[in-house]
């Protein structure tokens, strides 16, 4: 009887959550999987077109190179966002003072607004009048275009990665400073040094939690769009178009729901897919302390 | 004392029973002037130059009529995003009583719906409303099915806006034909001045007049009729050609439409083409340096050389639900809004051409200009993407004109996917 009303009043605390989920996740996601399969503007004409849009994004150049884009971010979302994360979180934590305005400083980014952000960086980035052009020029040296096609995917992915590093040092420094201190001892014991104690302990007993901060370094990295929208709405040469931006495009701009709803399918099975596949290779026997 | 007591209390009974009469008395004004909402959605709203003009006109109509309240939710018409939310408002039944928008492709879906009314519906109730307007502005606004949904208050023209001042100190004659055009643009170029200030990763307005420039009117008007037109290879062609000539600035292609307008504002670019709104958004000193012209026909082309891109293409519709629920108000509110006053006063503030027979105090030179050059237009153009689905000109504007001009695509096979997304294969 007791575990009855356990449940009952469980399931009752989990209902608004449940609820909520269900409207505005699941219920989106459906419908977008649904209306994938029609030639829809988003208001008065729908007609079905069965796997007609999916064909298209398999033949689609844009989707190619966005794809492509979007893939040159989870890598630098994976290893430098992560690394530097995790670089400057062992550093915090090897200091005894000054380390509260470390963490402040460091996570400060995540607070402002991306779209705040994305107008900083396009006015640096700007050719006539911009913030490095001025500099340049200070010390003599001619203008530089900055946003060209070559440069462009790198030029987004500078405040992309840098906003967000704040995010992954807070999650691992949070983890390091869970670690018992007299697993430390024996090896200090030893004589290890900062290097080793961090490759051969720190890492290894945060091993989880990096885990799951390269999932949410990947799946970030698919839903990227205001920061490139902003700086270069996707081009010159659509040269940093991503999976989020061409999305919002075919969606908002040129009216076409459907193709827009098998667009953003596919962001999801992306990262369902490749969440996974990280998760299955960086599986390691789970260290308990 | 007691004497005194007696009349305090008295008073105090005389003035409870005046506020209780007083009460009921206003009770009975509000029943017999019950409230009427309104919402009203525009795009005058933001840096929009005729936003504090039509807020006025709001407030003057609320003052005019007190049992009437108005709910503006108006937002500045800049990118896609007040297209968006007017289609949602009225696909998902939220429709405002009172719409500002777009005619044509726009609206066609909304008018199919059945969710607006024609103006010859209302007419045959309130002949007068719009009564202002001239007929030839009424005619224009005709939709597929000959009928008028919207009622425009100022049209729109665009045009090649010239700073004089360049011109005139590097010794050149405002550009008249495609061979001073091109000579212009060597000078300039040789002497470090930016000639044009071409977004090419937003070049909506370039599209229209370069392929208006070699296809005339009637080139213009066809959008993939009989297959892809050589007029409109020639038009793009030509905007690599400028480019080539670096005619345009070293950014031109990953520059949007802000960019360029700062280049031209800040006086270190010499040409742009823009609309007439562009005006509004000019300092008093700029607005009188600079003049603007028709967009020079490419040598040997069809354009005739006054023809311009200017038209009516918004205006005020009524809800069909509105009108079944509030006819009088909501027909009120927009004979108010259209009125020959109204008109002028908006006219004054955007700089567009008026709908009404009016004349518009206080314009700058090149606002008289802008006029002038819509009063000698031999042939008046509405944009390509009023005929263009959305898809096939915004297809042109990302993948084709930067493309082309960098030398990654001809015009032919950017025009031939345009023709096939118009077309829906």
């Amino acid at each position: 009887m007791k575990h009855y009303q356990n449940w009952l009043v469980i399931s009752l605390f989990l209902c608004p959550a449940l609820l909520l989920i269900v409207l505005f996740l699941y219920y989106p996601f459906f419908m977008s999987f649904f209306r994938s399969f029609f030639k829809w503007d988003g208001f008065f004409t729908s007609e079905f077109i069965g796997l007609a849009n999916y064909k298209r994004m398999f033949m689609d150049t844009t989707i190619h190179k966005a794809l492509k884009n979007t893939m040159y971010l989870m890598f630098l979302a994976c290893f430098i966002q992560v690394g530097i994360g995790l670089i400057i979180a062992v550093f915090t934590d090897s200091i005894s003072k000054g380390a509260k305005f470390y963490r402040t400083v460091f996570f400060f980014p995540i607070v402002i607004s991306s779209t705040a952000i994305g107008l900083m960086f396009k006015l640096f980035y700007v050719y006539d009048g911009g913030l490095l052009n001025t500099l340049l020029n200070f010390l003599n040296l001619e203008s530089v275009v900055w946003l060209t096609e070559k440069s462009a995917m790198t030029a987004v992915a500078v405040p992309v990665i840098w906003q967000y590093v704040g995010f992954y040092f807070v999650i691992l420094l949070t983890a390091i400073g869970r670690i018992p201190d007299d697993i430390y001892e024996s090896a200090y014991l030893d004589g290890i040094n900062g290097f080793e104690k961090t490759i051969y302990f720190t890492i290894p007993l945060i091993w989880d939690v990096i885990k799951v901060c390269f999932i949410l370094a990947i799946t970030g990295a698919l839903k990227v769009f205001d920061l490139i929208y902003v700086i270069t709405q996707g081009g010159p040469l659509r040269a940093s178009e991503v999976l989020g931006t061409y999305m919002y495009q075919k969606t908002f701009v040129d009216y076409r729901y459907g193709y827009g709803s098998t667009i953003a399918i596919l962001i999801v099975v992306l990262g369902l897919v490749i969440s996974y596949l990280v998760n299955r290779h960086l599986r390691r026997e789970e260290v308990t302390y | 004392m007691q004497k005194l007591g007696k009349i305090i209390a008295l008073m105090l009974a005389v003035s409870m029973v005046c506020a209780l009469l007083s009460g009921c008395v206003e009770k009975q004004t509000q029943k017999e002037d019950k409230e009427i909402k309104l919402r009203i959605v525009t795009m005058f709203s933001g840096t929009d130059p005729a936003t504090e003009t039509y807020l006025k006109a709001l407030d003057d109509f609320m003052a005019e009529n007190p049992n009437v309240v108005i709910t503006d939710e108006s937002m500045q018409a800049l990118g896609d995003e007040f297209r968006t939310k007017i289609k949602t408002d009225f696909a998902s039944g939220n429709e405002p009583d009172v719409t500002f928008f777009f005619t044509a492709a726009d609206a066609k879906p909304i008018i199919e719906s059945g969710k607006v009314v024609a103006y010859e519906e209302i007419w045959k109730d309130y002949p007068d409303v719009g009564k202002d307007i001239t007929e030839g502005v009424k005619d224009s606004m005709k939709e597929f099915d000959g009928k008028i949904y919207a009622l425009p208050i100022t049209g729109f023209y665009e045009g090649l806006f010239i700073n004089k001042e360049l011109f005139e100190n590097n010794g050149l004659e405002l550009p008249a034909d495609w061979t001073s055009f091109e000579n212009a643009i060597k000078v300039l170029s040789e002497k470090g001045i930016v000639p044009f200030a071409g977004p090419l990763g937003q070049s909506h307005y370039m599209i229209e007049h370069f392929i208006l420039s070699s296809g005339g009117a009637a080139g213009h008007m066809d959008v993939f009729a009989s297959g892809v037109l050589p007029a409109w290879v020639e038009g793009l062609d030509n905007i690599k050609k400028i480019y080539d000539m670096n005619g345009f600035a070293k950014d031109a292609i990953s520059m949007d439409i802000e960019g360029a307008q700062n280049l031209f504002k800040q006086e270190k670019a010499a040409m742009i083409l823009e609309g007439s709104w562009f005006i509004g958004g000019l300092s008093d000193e700029m607005k009188e340096k600079i003049t603007v012209v028709p967009m020079v026909p490419t040598a040997g082309g069809k354009m005739e050389p006054t023809s311009i891109v200017a038209g009516f293409s918004a205006g005020y519709y009524i809800s069909t639900k509105a009108y079944e629920d509030k006819k009088d108000t909501v027909v009120e509110l927009v004979d108010f809004l259209t009125s020959a006053d109204m008109i002028e006063k908006m006219a004054a503030a955007n700089g567009g051409v008026p709908a009404a027979s009016v004349s518009v105090p206080g314009l700058s030179s090149v606002a008289k200009a802008g006029h002038e050059m819509v009063a000698n237009a031999k042939t008046i153009n509405m944009p390509i993407d009023s005929r263009l689905t959305p898809e096939a000109f915004n297809y042109i504007v990302k993948e084709g004109t930067p493309f082309i001009a960098a030398g990654k695509k001809t015009a032919e096979e950017v025009l031939e996917e345009v023709m096939k997304l118009h077309k829906g294969e």
